[in-house]
């Protein structure tokens, strides 16, 4: 047990913290406002971030990158929550990028991972599909084989900036028990998008691909090794999540307690009234749980599982992170509302972007309720237990 | 950072909870169930003598006082497994009392009270609380006088719990009425046998026995003093930390939890499924298991920070406030997943695993404001964790 940081882990995320906290202003965010629906991608700040490395944290040095692990590029993605940088980094970099790193063939991590880590190029993820309670079962996705590879049909949802992209990793089930994760390029022959602007003003897609023809070079795994690597893939991207709404709910809070600090009513600042104190300090709390159990769940994920025990250690931990990403999204979001009072929605005033950032990761990937419903099935099945 | 045990760690686990599991015989077990979990009985007593003989009980203590000199994090493994087991281990007496007595003490109260502490045959009674000095503890008012080599005790205190069964009182007395309130408090050894000294038992809605302790002219000798004269206040919060750890160890439902599931998955409804088929239930169990969870990473990094000095008071008090308040919420959802069974007291003839939960509902009702009220930790949480100005209660 070690609650610390590496030195290169703090200066990863000093440098992040520096990089976002200089950048992204609120004059910076304003004129991001005023993009056209889809279009809200700060591409100036990915470049920065692309120079000063920071895109290549967990691309492998032969592929241009910095080598660290999962768990390192997490403290750019909570930064990234504690500015609201309008970036892809949960897509790019969590997901698609430690897919590829993992379970990508050489050549495949020889075309993108190098472009990703230099900006030149952007990879989203498609798991996942409306309606369905699971993102690690793609149903509307279906895969039949071909002569050289599958040929995909099916839509899916909520694919963040899938129209900026260059390549798409997309699931798709393949039978009753097995799957398929290939890398769909946009330009393909049946591939068309449908605009979901969300609350957040973050660019997503429904990306709907009608028999669209993926040779072989284009599979990144099939049957029980797309499983894995679709579990894999979803770890890294809810768990990125977590840790980008660790950064945003801190970033609210204190904000928060700054406000209350100087706010004077009834001749006094109000946080010196105990009940803002108190509402302010079950924030706190709040807070913490969901950093330590996000941090848990991004140590154990840069692990390589043993056995079957371990891998069950990695989903239940990243299971229970969502459910206090959720959570603690939602009180922290009403409490930093509520204690601003009318402030707090005025768009001069720059908690409301948090506030909708939290709400919009509370439900991306599975709301607390799915969560809980996904762990205690675990729970009946093999415990859980407590060590 | 590091989420795993070493495996230095997990062989101490391993040796404490093989300890335990031997110590803890049925006939102590239904001792301990019997006296509502808090120990004093025969069997407890020789429990507790074992401890000391096998130099189980000062474990975190620096070896030259027969301890092993445990780390911050390895004492509190070692508290996991004790509440784990269920065993009534005198924390305060080990962890607090013991320390201060060691470090502090004169030569006389060294040699008479702390052997017997590590040995596990002396019992000490915390004596802070009065009936008007709760949460603002400082405002205590027994007063302790000089009168040439002694101290003259006079007072009440609440609260004083297992003093029926103790050789000391741990006492804070004012010694000088006219400096501030903090300033103006010192602390005591004073024997339960001494002239002057009586009790009367208060009972609690939990079934646990504490009592109301009276001081009628206590006399004491001038070395009964620990510490400096009227620098008590210091002493007394000094091991806060480690007790406000302690009371919210997640050993003392972990196991539990273990227990519960199992119940769950094999005991079967009229209707033929098993009580963990309901959806609902699961929910509970998932909401418990991932509340649990948190606790435990936050405890962990209570003790890695003592361990490493980089001890946060905000977060030992966001430790106490969450833990304390999780624990009654998970003895309602525990208890709404056993259903009416978790009334059952354990003397029922059919008493099931939910007379735990009935045993724990009416036990957890002190932890929210034992220790330091939770209002008061949640204003801790808001200055120091988030600078925010504190009102003027604070002051």
């Amino acid at each position: 047990m070690k609650f610390s940081l590496t030195d290169p882990q703090s200066e990863i995320r000093e440098l992040a913290n520096k990089i976002l906290q200089e950048q992204v202003t609120e004059e910076r965010l304003r004129s991001l406002d005023q993009c056209e629906s889809g279009e809200r991608f700060d591409r100036a700040l990915w470049q920065q971030l692309a120079s000063a490395g920071l895109l290549g944290i967990a691309i492998d040095e032969a592929h241009g990158g910095m080598g660290f692990d999962y768990f390192s590029l997490t403290l750019l993605l909570e930064e990234v929550g504690r500015s609201v940088a309008a970036v892809p980094a949960v897509a790019s970099l969590a997901g698609a990028a430690m897919v590829l790193t993992k379970y990508g063939s050489d050549t495949q991590q020889q075309k993108w991972l190098p472009t990703v880590a230099s900006g030149e190029s952007l990879l989203t993820v498609a798991f996942s599909e409306a309606m369905n309670t699971s993102d690690l079962t793609p149903h509307s996705m279906q895969a039949t084989p071909a002569d050289d590879g599958y040929i995909l049909t099916g839509t899916k949802h909520y694919v963040p900036y899938a129209q900026h992209a260059d390549g798409i990793i997309v699931s798709a089930k393949l039978s009753d028990k097995e799957n398929l994760l290939v890398v769909v390029e946009p330009g393909q022959a049946g591939v068309s998008f449908m605009d979901e602007n969300t609350t957040t003003a973050e660019p997503q897609s429904a990306v709907n691909l009608s028999a669209v023809n993926v040779p072989s070079s284009q599979v990144i795994a099939q049957g029980n090794a797309a499983n894995d690597a679709i579990q894999y893939g979803v770890n890294c991207l809810v768990t990125a999540y977590c840790s980008v709404q660790t950064g945003a709910s801190d970033a609210a809070l204190r904000m928060t307690a700054k406000y209350t600090s100087e706010r004077k009513q009834f001749n006094t600042v109000i946080a010196s009234f105990q009940a803002v104190a108190q509402r302010a300090a079950d924030g706190y709390i709040d807070v913490e749980c969901l950093r330590l159990c996000s941090q848990q769940a991004a140590c154990l994920l840069s692990d390589n599982p043993a056995d079957l025990d371990a891998q069950r250690a990695i989903n239940d931990a990243v299971t229970m992170a969502k459910i206090w990403a959720g959570d603690t999204g939602h009180r922290i979001s009403y409490t930093a509302q509520h204690l601003h009072g009318g402030t707090g929605v005025d768009r001069e005033y720059p908690l409301w972007r948090f506030c909708l950032l939290l709400r919009q990761i509370e439900f991306s990937m599975g709301s607390s309720q799915q969560h809980l419903t996904d762990l205690g099935d675990r729970i009946a099945d093999y415990a859980v237990a407590m060590s | 950072m590091d989420f795993h045990l070493t495996d230095k760690q997990c062989d101490l686990r391993d040796e404490f909870r093989a300890y335990f599991d031997k110590l803890m015989t049925p006939e102590l077990v239904a001792e301990l169930n019997q006296t509502t979990g808090e120990g004093g009985g025969p069997l407890y007593q020789a429990a507790m003598k074992k401890m000391g003989d096998d130099g189980y009980i000062a474990l975190s203590w620096p070896e030259q006082f027969g301890g092993r000199g445990l780390s911050a994090l390895e004492q509190y493994m070692f508290i996991e497994e004790v509440a784990r087991a269920g065993f009534p281990f005198p924390f305060l007496t080990t962890e607090s009392v013991g320390p201060m007595l060691r470090d502090h003490a004169s030569e006389r109260i060294k040699q008479e009270v702390v052997p017997g502490i590590v040995a596990g045959t002396c019992n000490i009674a915390i004596g802070y609380s009065e009936p008007d000095a709760g949460t603002d503890l400082a405002s205590l008012k027994t007063r302790a006088v000089r009168d040439g080599d002694d101290w003259i005790i006079n007072g009440q205190k609440m609260w004083t719990s297992l003093c029926h069964m103790a050789d000391y009182v741990w006492l804070a007395a004012r010694t000088d009425p006219d400096a501030p309130k903090h300033r103006g408090i010192s602390m005591f050894i004073l024997p339960t046998t001494a002239e002057g000294f009586s009790l009367s038992p208060v009972h609690t809605l939990g079934g646990v026995r504490t009592n109301a302790t009276y001081y009628e002219d206590v006399r004491v000798p001038a070395d009964a003093l620990v510490g400096e004269l009227n620098k008590g206040w210091k002493l007394i919060t000094s091991q806060l930390n480690r007790e406000r750890l302690a009371l919210v160890n997640v050993g003392f439902f972990s196991q539990k939890y273990n227990v519960l599931v199992d119940w769950a998955q094999t005991t079967s409804l009229l209707d033929g499924r098993k009580v963990i088929d309901q959806p609902w239930v699961r929910t509970h169990f998932a909401r418990i298991r991932s509340s649990l969870e948190a606790l435990r990473l936050i405890c962990y990094k209570l003790a890695w920070q003592m361990d490493s000095n980089e001890l946060n008071m905000a977060d030992a008090s966001a430790a106490k406030v969450y833990g304390t308040e999780l624990f009654v919420e998970i003895y309602r959802l525990a208890g709404e997943i056993i259903g009416q069974h978790s009334l059952l007291k354990r003397d029922s003839e059919d008493a099931n695993i939910g007379a735990t939960i009935e045993n724990l509902y009416r036990t957890a009702s002190i932890i929210t404001f034992g220790g330091g009220a939770n209002e008061v930790q949640r204003d801790i949480i808001a200055a120091a964790g988030l600078w925010m100005p504190i009102g003027s209660r604070m002051s």
